[in-house]
C-alpha cells in the first residue's frame, strides 16, 4: 500500500492528459512508511511506480509505450533483486 | 518556351518521377543504438529520499549503463515499386531482464513493430505487440516540412545530403511533445522512402538521429542492395485494427490507473 499515494497522484495527473505534467514532490516524505508490510511484488510495483513518475519528468517527450516498457523493465530488475534476497534469507 | 514545351516537360518530369518509383527494389540494413550522452545524469544525491526513490534511481542505472548504451537493433527496409516495409530483427535474449530492457530499447528507438508503408495511397500500417497485445494501426502518413541543406557525408559509398524537421511525437503523454529529428537521404536512389516512418525526401534516407534526453538515437544503413530479386513485400495484418487515435485513446486510458502494471 506505500505507493497508494504515487498511484494515486499519476492516475489524477494523467486524467487530463492535454496538460503538461506538473508533480509536487511536497509530500513525499509520508510514502515510505510501511516497507516491512511489503511482499517482493508490492514492493517492486511501488520502485517501478516511483520510476515511471521520475521518467516523465525527465523526459517530456516519452510515449505512452516508452514508460510502459520502462516500468516493466524496472520491476524485473527489482523482482530480480529482491528474490536473491530472499532466497539469500532463507 | 512555349506552352507545349511546358506540358512535354511536366509529362516527362511526371513519367520520370514514376519511372524511378516504380522499377527498383531494394534491401537497406540499418543498425540502430542510443549514443550516451556526454553530461551527467542529475540523480539526486539527497539523503532524505525515500528508500523506493533510491532503488528506481539504483535500478535505473543498471539498466541504462549496464543495458541500454550497449544494445544495437538491426532492421530491413525492404522497397517494391510503391511500398516499403521497415522491421527489426528479432533479438533472443537470454534472460527476463535483459529482454524487458530490449522492449524498452526498442520502444524508445522506435524499432518495436513493422511499419507498412504505400507511398501511392498514403497509407501506412504500424504491426506491434504493446501492453500485452497486438495492434495493428492505421493512419494517412502526414508530409514532413523537411528543411535539406547543403551539408553532405558518405554513407555506403551514396553522398548523402542533411535534412531536418521538428515533429509531433505520436502517442506521448504530454500531447504536444515535438522532437528534433535529423536525416541524411541520398539522391543517386531517387525514392521517397526511409526507415521507420519518416519518407517526403528525394531520395532514400540512409541515416535518422533523433535528440532524446537519454542520448543521441542513432540508425545509420550500412548495408545497401540494390535491385534484389525475389523481393517481397505483404502488408501486415495480425492485431487489432485501430486508428493512431483510438490507438493513442487506448494507451492513456491504461494510465488512468496510475501504473501501466496490471
Amino acid at each position: 500500500m506505500k505507493n497508494i499515494f504515487l498511484t494515486l497522484f499519476l492516475a489524477f495527473s494523467f486524467i487530463s492528459a492535454d496538460s503538461p505534467i506538473n508533480i509536487d514532490n511536497s509530500e513525499e516524505t509520508s510514502e515510505c512508511e510501511c516497507k516491512t508490510e511489503d511482499t517482493p511484488d508490492s514492493w517492486c510495483r511501488g520502485v517501478a511506480n516511483r520510476a515511471v513518475y521520475d521518467y516523465f519528468q525527465a523526459n517530456p517527450n516519452a510515449s505512452h509505450e516508452d514508460a510502459w516498457n520502462y516500468e516493466v523493465a524496472i520491476y524485473s530488475l527489482c523482482r530480480f533483486f529482491e528474490d536473491q534476497y530472499q532466497i539469500g534469507n532463507n | 518556351m512555349s506552352r507545349l514545351n511546358i506540358i512535354f516537360l511536366f509529362a516527362f518530369l511526371v513519367t520520370m518521377n514514376s519511372w524511378a518509383q516504380n522499377n527498383h527494389n531494394y534491401k537497406v540494413t540499418y543498425q540502430t543504438k542510443i549514443i550516451k550522452p556526454q553530461k551527467k545524469n542529475n540523480t539526486k544525491e539527497d539523503k532524505t529520499i525515500s528508500a523506493e526513490e533510491k532503488a528506481a534511481n539504483r535500478y535505473k542505472e543498471i539498466i541504462f549503463n549496464d543495458y541500454l548504451y550497449s544494445m544495437v537493433a538491426i532492421s530491413e527496409l525492404k522497397i517494391i515499386e510503391n511500398q516499403s516495409t521497415y522491421k527489426t530483427r528479432k533479438t533472443l535474449d537470454e534472460d527476463e531482464i535483459k529482454a524487458s530492457v530490449r522492449n524498452f530499447f526498442n520502444s524508445i528507438t522506435k524499432n518495436s513493430g513493422e511499419y507498412y508503408y504505400n507511398l501511392k495511397t498514403n497509407e501506412e500500417l504500424l504491426a506491434k505487440n504493446t501492453f500485452g497485445k497486438d495492434f495493428l494501426i492505421f493512419n494517412q502518413r502526414n508530409s514532413i516540412s523537411w528543411t535539406i541543406t547543403k551539408d553532405k557525408k558518405t554513407i555506403c559509398n551514396f553522398i548523402c545530403y542533411k535534412a531536418t524537421a521538428t515533429l509531433k511525437v505520436k502517442n506521448a503523454v504530454n500531447k504536444g511533445a515535438k522532437k528534433k529529428v535529423t536525416v541524411w537521404f541520398t539522391q543517386s536512389i531517387p525514392v521517397s522512402f526511409g526507415p521507420f516512418d519518416y519518407s517526403g525526401l528525394p531520395g532514400l534516407i540512409l541515416e535518422v538521429n533523433v535528440t532524446s534526453n537519454y542520448g543521441s538515437i542513432l540508425t545509420t544503413a550500412n548495408k545497401v542492395d540494390l535491385n534484389v530479386k525475389e523481393l517481397k513485400i505483404k502488408a501486415p495484418t495480425k492485431g487489432k485494427k485501430v486508428s493512431l487515435e483510438e490507438y493513442e485513446k487506448i494507451s492513456r486510458n491504461l494510465l488512468k490507473k496510475g501504473s501501466y502494471l496490471n
